[in-house]
């Protein structure tokens, strides 16, 4: 990884430092579980006859540590000024040992030739069996590295923080990682090797990997739809649905809703005719819809709790807001995916070519249509 | 019944207007017949039908389906079908289908 080798001799003192902290750790435990001492309890009493056992494998989990310890002394002693390590040191057996060393970000750039189980140990000591070396000098191609996973995996923490201490950090490390998702979406929006995206069955692979997620998500909204049907009629205090749920609003949203699909496939013809204005028309349009869909979500929770019809009233209002929450989720990613499409629309980076993104985007969004055609009729009009 | 995508063939703005104009209609229909008394022993079939029907006209040309490879209708009907039968079975099990009683 870093070109440089590890000192042997700090090696091997850690390995050994290791292996006897690590048995010294665990293998009283055995006993101290065939005499009685129950697992993970953070103190036990004193008078159990425990302690010896647990003082020995503290002792020993600090051996680990310190084993830890000395791989990162020699780790860094490496790095400084360890012996540069040849491209095969220990004449490896397998593909991983035949790139350069230090090995460049992909390993290799052209497909290496494969001579069958254990290639790379045939191709040094034979028999060369197997398939014919296939080595093909096409390049290779592999996204360069980016940072920005890191930066998104950096906002995920920062929401996580924020679910243990305040909201504010939640909508901070949210907002971060939707920033890091887009900017990774767009880094290689017009790398040229990415243009072309036809599979073995003739099919585009981004289109393909859009309908098999939303297969997936045929399971995430069917369990949670199962699961308020399950549970309807059973709650033990009120209200029940037909008590509170307001047909003739949430029919003029679901109106909404159904015309933002047309808008949608309006905005997709456009962009695969090339006419620029429209697509961006029609792009902002069905965002508009979408926002106004959660408008009157927004409106008919705040209504909701308002009357003391909350998620923990009852059976019926924590399948109710999970169920209907999380659709409006969905309509709220989409929304977000709508609206980069008519930023990238409105400075010119969206041309006929781009056609197949606004139609992944547009499957996402005709599926959280179809997915509130089934919830408005079972969860609102089903009496 | 070919694998071939059958990318020929491609819906107008027209056929896109007339299947929101149908999904319209459908939706007021849902509506309407829930306040009709006369309707109500089959009120429930009638809506599930009507909500598969949307469901289908979006699924088959806002989505595309009907002009695209199988490959992709089978990606997605297959789980819709496990997903729904998932769900049959959880009110099954939890007893909450009245078909089975209670």
């Amino acid at each position: 990884m870093t070109g440089r080798l590890l000192g042997e001799r700090l090696g091997r003192v850690q390995f050994w430092v290791i292996f006897a902290g690590f048995n010294l750790a665990f293998f009283p435990q055995h006993y101290l579980g065939a005499m009685g001492m129950p697992r993970r309890i953070y103190t036990y009493p004193t008078d159990a006859g425990w302690t010896a056992g647990n003082f020995a494998s503290t002792a020993g989990a600090f051996g680990i540590g310190v084993g830890v310890l000395l791989f990162i002394v020699n780790a860094w002693q490496s790095l400084r000024r360890g012996a540069p390590a040849p491209a095969d040191p220990w004449d490896g057996r397998t593909l991983e040992w035949r790139t350069s060393s230090p090995p460049p970000a992909h390993d290799f750039d052209t497909i290496p030739p494969v001579y069958g189980r254990d290639s790379f140990w045939r191709e040094k000591h034979g028999p060369r069996r197997g398939a014919p070396p296939t080595a093909s000098h096409a390049p290779l191609h592999v996204p360069a590295p980016s940072h920005w996973p890191v930066m998104i995996a950096l906002g995920m923490g920062i929401a996580a923080v924020g679910a243990l201490t305040h909201v504010s950090i939640v909508v901070i490390g949210v907002l971060w990682t939707i920033w890091g998702i887009v900017r990774l979406a767009l880094e290689h929006h017009r790398t040229h090797a990415h243009a072309d995206q036809t599979g073995v069955l003739g099919l585009d692979h981004r289109k393909m990997a859009m309908w098999v997620f939303l297969g997936s998500e045929c399971f995430f909204f069917g369990t949670l739809v199962a699961t308020y049907l399950a549970y309807k009629g059973r709650s033990v205090v009120g209200p029940a649905p037909h008590e509170i749920l307001n047909i003739p609003v949430t029919t003029v949203s679901t109106f909404d809703l159904l015309m933002s699909s047309l808008l949608m496939v309006l905005a997709l013809a456009a962009v695969q005719r090339g006419d620029r204005r429209q697509a961006r028309l029609w792009l902002f349009g069905t965002a508009v819809f979408g926002l106004v869909f959660l408008g009157f979500q927004a409106y008919e929770f705040t209504e909701f709790v308002h009357q003391g019809f909350t998620m923990q009233q009852n059976l019926f209002g924590s399948t109710f807001f999970v169920l209907t929450g999380l659709h409006g989720t969905h309509v709220a990613i989409g929304v977000l995916w709508l609206l980069s499409l008519w930023v990238l629309a409105l400075r010119g980076r969206l041309g006929v070519a781009d056609a197949v993104k606004v139609e992944i985007a547009g499957l996402y969004w005709h599926f959280v249509d179809v997915v509130w055609i089934a919830i408005f009729t079972l969860v609102y009009l089903i009496p | 019944m070919s694998d071939a995508p059958r990318d020929g063939e491609h819906p107008t703005v027209g056929t896109y207007v007339r299947v929101a104009l149908v999904l319209t209609v459908v939706t007021a229909l849902e509506v309407g017949v829930i306040y009709v008394r006369r309707l109500a022993p089959i009120v429930i079939p009638l809506l599930l039908a009507m909500s598969a029907a949307k469901f289908a006209l979006v699924a088959l040309f806002f989505m595309h389906l009907r002009y695209e490879s199988r490959v992709l209708t089978f990606l997605f009907v297959g789980p819709l079908i496990l997903a729904s039968g998932l769900a049959v079975a959880l009110m099954t099990l939890t007893g909450a289908f009245l078909v089975f009683g209670r």
